[in-house]
């Protein structure tokens, strides 16, 4: 049955996404290694442990997914390239429990694609060492059904046709919003938090925006 | 400011109050000092007899004044067999079975024995339920099971198990026999005309397997509750087909009213539909519920064992569309304490017994009103209260939040997170609203469908290749009734329609239905959302990124299988995408 769903791919499918998805990764990473991680080490562990068991603890609740806010971050404070490679880590990682399948490549992809908006709109989301909690609240608000909707493009593994796409989208509005509403109660928690140590945002974000700038 | 919290604050504190008030002045307490009361009172209209350690104490149903006590000295410290009044030529007795193996038979006057049998002791003498049939009285004691002429007491029959004990279990009329789970787990057809028979036997994987309570029968089907030490199941069986439910923990009494079923556990209780196969509707509470529970009038009352004292009740409330299990008031005892008894619910009161041994009287003008309508209590209105509630504080602490400097660092997050909450809990009703929306798409394959099934659930198995090969070649159209009532040729592999079907509440119980009908293999799993199906035929969700995917009336279907209603003349279509 579609949808979310916790039964496998053909063995052989299965680890050809996961190959593919891995080869992503180390791209990802190995092409920032020339720049030290240093702290921003820490701050890819943390978002990554956090993201990942987060999306555990909260598997049963309505689409409330930590992980969206939680990369758009990352792509904000460690850069676009090694947010991407946190995304595609976080999905395989909490995949690796919560089930497997030609999902896997749209959900890594999708936040990757949000750690991209992250990095992109950096300078918005963070001014003078701080993050400005509402612009972060409204972009979670948008690409919580931004990402849904990417997600949803699964469906047309099948036979579905764009009015079948349309309407599971109508379908899944709630769900969407539910994951919204998540977004902005993380923002609004984890912005005054990370407000607290406004080195952390300085630095990397100059970081970030110096460097960046020339991947994109 | 301080003003209005303070009026708000009396104004809650005084409608409280006058509504305890109120109630206490109609509530009469008796300490029965008797000992444990496990087992709820029952009356014949006139007394209320209640069933202590040793004891039967009959009380006016009016006034709650002692009648006449009997004593009866038991070896253990429990009495959970409940009493039953029967008449016998115009005379009405009380039948009691105790914890030492004897029955007994009382005058309901004046609690004068008039006689008693003793049956052998092994374990725990008379636990179970007695059951009248005819003339008899249906003993089950700790190893057997016999039958005692209800005038005289003689024995009429008796079958006695040599390796076998029984606990709470109760005989079942089934067929021209009587069911009875035992300690080891295995449900027995008991005759008095032949040798017992084993009708289920539990599986390897429940540990030290225990049915400890009446199975209940329903239609062709049996609901056995097999009890592990780790874990559990309501077992569903027609002993053809056999479909397994989780239930984790001790369980309590099943419960059944108009082919809804209660499971309650000791970790939480569940509501069953089971008007075609059993499908879990809805958790309703996940405190511990071990005894007897009530399913009477559509009203579900649950003894709450953790020393609260209360007895949960719920009602159907159906004012948004899907009908839910709402809870309504509780009962609850004056001296709190670990409950298993059922409630005595009768028509000038409701009489409440506990642990503790104390008898709370009620009289129940008050709990009637309550009862009869639990939709009015949980009406729409109430509902959209319920969502403001979450709603304006959480958008108060927002704005506030934006507009103090140095609040915005917790007002806001505790304001969304109020929002997220109310949206949590209202998720199902934002769904149907959304749900609605979606038109109906036509798909080609209805319009295959006989006239002769209109107005009928009708379900479309269309696998192409992969069905089984007697199906290939053909659009074959099978009946409800299992007669194939037209092939028409069909050059792109086969599709079987199977239709006719009525009453079906969900799409698991009639792809169920369906695949019985159609002699096709039918394989599900249970999942936090709902049930899934991993199979159908040989047809294997998922085998080369394939998926089992169903259509209700031409739309995709995004729940699982037991998690929307469907129509009358719902079209349910089976594909491999």
């Amino acid at each position: 049955m579609i949808g979310p769903h916790p039964a496998e791919v053909g063995q052989a499918a299965f680890w050809i996404i996961h190959l593919v998805l891995l080869c992503i990764l180390m791209a990802l990473i190995w092409s920032t290694l020339k720049r030290p991680f240093g702290r921003e080490m820490g701050l890819f562990m943390s978002y990554g442990i956090t993201a990942v068991v987060g999306r555990l603890l909260l598997e049963g609740a309505p689409n409330i997914q930590p992980v969206t806010i939680l990369m758009l971050l990352a792509g904000a404070h460690i850069g676009i390239r090694r947010g991407m490679a946190l995304a595609v880590l976080t999905t395989l990682v909490s995949n690796m429990f919560l089930g497997s399948g030609l999902w896997t490549i749209y959900q890594a992809s999708g936040w990757a694609l949000i750690a991209l908006f992250g990095g992109l709109l950096s300078s918005k989301l963070v001014e003078n060492g701080r993050i400005n909690m509402w612009r972060l609240a409204s972009a979670g608000l948008v690409l919580a059904f931004a990402f849904d909707w990417w997600v949803s493009l699964y469906i047309f593994h099948g036979d579905a046709s764009i009015s079948t796409y349309l309407q599971y989208l109508i379908s899944g509005l709630s769900y969407d919003l539910m994951h919204a509403l998540g977004n902005v109660t993380f923002a609004f928690w984890l912005a005054p938090i990370l407000n607290r140590s406004p080195d952390l945002n300085i630095i990397n974000t100059k970081v970030q925006q110096k460097h960046d700038s020339l991947v994109v | 400011m301080r003003r209005i919290n303070a009026f708000a604050i009396i104004l809650l504190l005084s409608i409280s109050s006058s509504s305890v008030l109120a109630e206490s002045e109609q509530r009469i307490s008796i300490d029965l000092a008797r000992g444990m009361i496990s087992t709820a009172p029952i009356t014949n209209g006139e007394i209320v007899i209640i069933k202590s350690i040793g004891n039967i104490t009959a009380l006016d149903i009016e006034d709650g004044k002692e009648k006449w006590v009997v004593e009866h000295t038991t070896p253990h410290l429990f009495e959970i067999s409940p009493p039953l009044f029967h008449s016998v030529s115009g005379k009405e007795m009380l039948l009691v079975g105790w914890t030492d193996g004897m029955v007994c038979a009382y005058d309901v006057n004046t609690g004068v024995e008039l006689w008693n049998y003793s049956t052998e002791m092994k374990g725990y003498g008379i636990t179970g339920a007695l059951l009248i049939d005819e003339n008899a009285v249906i003993v089950p004691y700790d190893h057997g099971l016999m039958a005692l002429d209800t005038a005289s007491g003689l024995q009429l029959w008796d079958v006695a198990f040599e390796e076998e004990l029984f606990y709470r279990s109760s005989p079942v009329t089934f067929d021209d026999s009587y069911l009875m789970g035992s300690e080891s787990g295995i449900l027995w057809k008991i005759s008095p005309n032949s040798a017992p028979t084993k009708l289920y036997s539990p599986v390897a994987e429940i540990e030290s397997a225990k049915i400890r309570g009446p199975v209940l029968t329903l239609d062709e089907r049996v609901l056995i509750p097999v009890q592990g030490s780790n874990n559990g199941s309501l077992i569903e069986t027609d002993f053809s087909s056999t479909v397994v439910h989780s239930a984790l923990g001790t369980i309590a009494m099943l419960a059944e009213y108009e082919n809804w079923v209660v499971a309650a556990t000791s970790q939480n209780t569940t509501i069953y539909d089971c008007s075609t196969w059993c499908t879990s509707t809805q958790i309703l509470t996940d405190e511990p519920v071990t005894g007897e529970v009530d399913f009477n009038a559509g009203i579900i009352t649950l003894p709450v064992n953790d020393g609260s004292g209360k007895w949960l009740r719920f009602g159907q409330d159906c004012t948004l569309g899907n009908c839910t299990w709402v809870e309504i008031a509780p009962l609850i005892h004056s001296r709190p304490q670990y409950l298993t008894a059922g409630v005595g619910n009768f028509v000038n009161a409701v009489f409440m017994v506990n642990d503790a041994g104390w008898v709370d009287i009620i009289k129940n003008d008050v709990l009637k009103e309550e009862t009869s309508n639990p939709k009015s209590q949980n009406s729409s209105d109430n509902e959209d209260i319920f969502a403001l509630i979450f709603i304006i504080p959480g958008v108060i602490m927002i704005v506030v939040g934006m507009r103090k400097e140095g609040w915005e660092n917790y007002l806001p997050a505790l304001g969304a997170s109020i929002i997220l909450l109310g949206a949590g809990y209202y998720l199902q009703a934002i769904s149907d609203l959304t749900s609605d929306t979606s038109e109906s798409v036509e798909d080609p394959l209805r319009k295959s469908i006989p006239e002769l099934w209109n107005g009928t659930q009708v379900v479309v198995f269309d696998f192409g290749n992969d069905f089984p090969s007697r199906f290939l070649g053909n659009e074959t159209f099978i009946a409800s009734t299992g007669e194939v009532i037209e092939t028409r040729q069909f050059p792109d592999g086969g599709r079987v329609y199977v239709g006719g079907f009525e009453g079906y509440g969900d799409v698991r119980s009639l792809t169920i239905a369906a695949t019985e009908i159609a002699s096709v293999e039918y394989v599900e799993h249970h999942e936090g959302m709902g049930y899934r199906v991993d199979r159908i035929g040989t047809v294997l969700d998922g085998e080369f990124g394939l998926w089992l995917q169903y259509y209700e009336d031409g739309k995709v279907g995004l729940l699982a299988i037991d998690a929307n209603s469907i129509d009358d003349d719902a079209v349910i279509i089976w594909k491999l995408i």
